[in-house]
């Protein structure tokens, strides 16, 4: 019996669904950075299934995106914690439901 | 059951299992090493998957660099015994968390009926090689590669100005 690979497309969504849950709940702007990079995380994973699943041309651009993916995600990593050590110079604290100035 | 399937069951479960506590910890550095644990997961994922070398760069770029500048900068904010973060369990709290398990569990069932998602036989023999990856970053995807590289070149450029600036000094110059 050949062997499917739902079980990887299980884990992404999991993946993705509790990072976005983490970042509506949670009120620490690291732990929301911390979500965030679990839902980066489902994509790649998501990418590279189907790239074992299809094979051909598509794995090549699969691994190649799942790359550009994982730099993305540096490089939005250091940007945010550049802002959340600038937000907590300023204030003292880095709780968003506290900082609310902007809100309408 | 296959040896591929039983072993991405378990990973899922330790993955995902690893990923609820990162959501739902109350310490935050407790929160980083659960990420560590999921990332390291994510890893292994790949591993299975035939996909080696995207498995070492996760480790080196995910859990050895993101995650370290994480804590880093955890330490830094400090957080000590009045840091910590409660997840109320409230109405949209666990109605959110019911959808999603509602969904989670169709998608669950749907596996089981319908066995669609087949591990293809046609890959390369060098498949998951660092070769391969070289010479298409290098080929045919040079110009994402560039790319990559201008956003690298911004975003460095980008921390170093944020926090170049000095702390304002606003009350202190009101009251000159």
């Amino acid at each position: 019996m050949t062997p499917t690979l739902d079980i990887f497309l299980f884990l992404s969504i999991g993946l993705f669904g509790l990072g976005a849950f983490g970042v509506l709940i949670r009120r620490h702007a690291l732990l929301m950075l911390m979500s965030v990079e679990l839902m980066l995380n489902a994509v790649n994973v998501a990418f590279v299934t189907f790239a074992r699943r299809w094979g051909g041309a598509e794995a090549d651009a699969a691994q190649i995106f799942v790359l550009m993916i994982m730099g993305v995600a540096a490089a939005e990593a250091a940007i945010g914690i550049a802002i959340v050590v600038s937000i907590f110079r300023a204030r003292g604290h880095v709780n968003v439901d506290e900082s609310s100035e902007l809100r309408g | 059951m296959t040896p591929v399937e039983i072993l991405g069951g378990i990973l899922a479960a330790v993955t995902l299992l690893a990923g609820v506590f990162v959501v739902t910890s109350k310490v935050p550095i407790h929160a980083a090493c659960f990420l560590i644990l999921t990332l390291c997961g994510v890893a292994a994922t790949y591993v299975v998957l035939e996909a080696h070398t995207l498995a070492v760069l996760q480790i080196l770029v995910y859990a050895g660099a993101i995650v370290v500048l994480i804590v880093f900068v955890l330490m830094l904010l400090g957080s000590g015994p009045k840091d910590t973060e409660e997840v109320k369990a409230s109405v949209p709290v666990l109605s959110g968390g019911a959808l999603a398990m509602t969904l989670l569990a169709i998608f669950g069932v749907s596996m089981f009926l319908e066995r669609d998602t087949v591990a293809a036989a046609n890959l390369p023999a060098s498949y998951g090689e660092l070769e391969p990856i070289g010479r298409n970053l290098l080929g045919p995807y040079v110009f994402s590669f560039e790319l990559i590289s201008l956003l690298f070149m911004v975003a460095i450029i980008g921390a170093v100005a944020l926090l170049r600036a000095k702390p304002a000094k606003t009350e202190e110059e009101t009251e000159k």
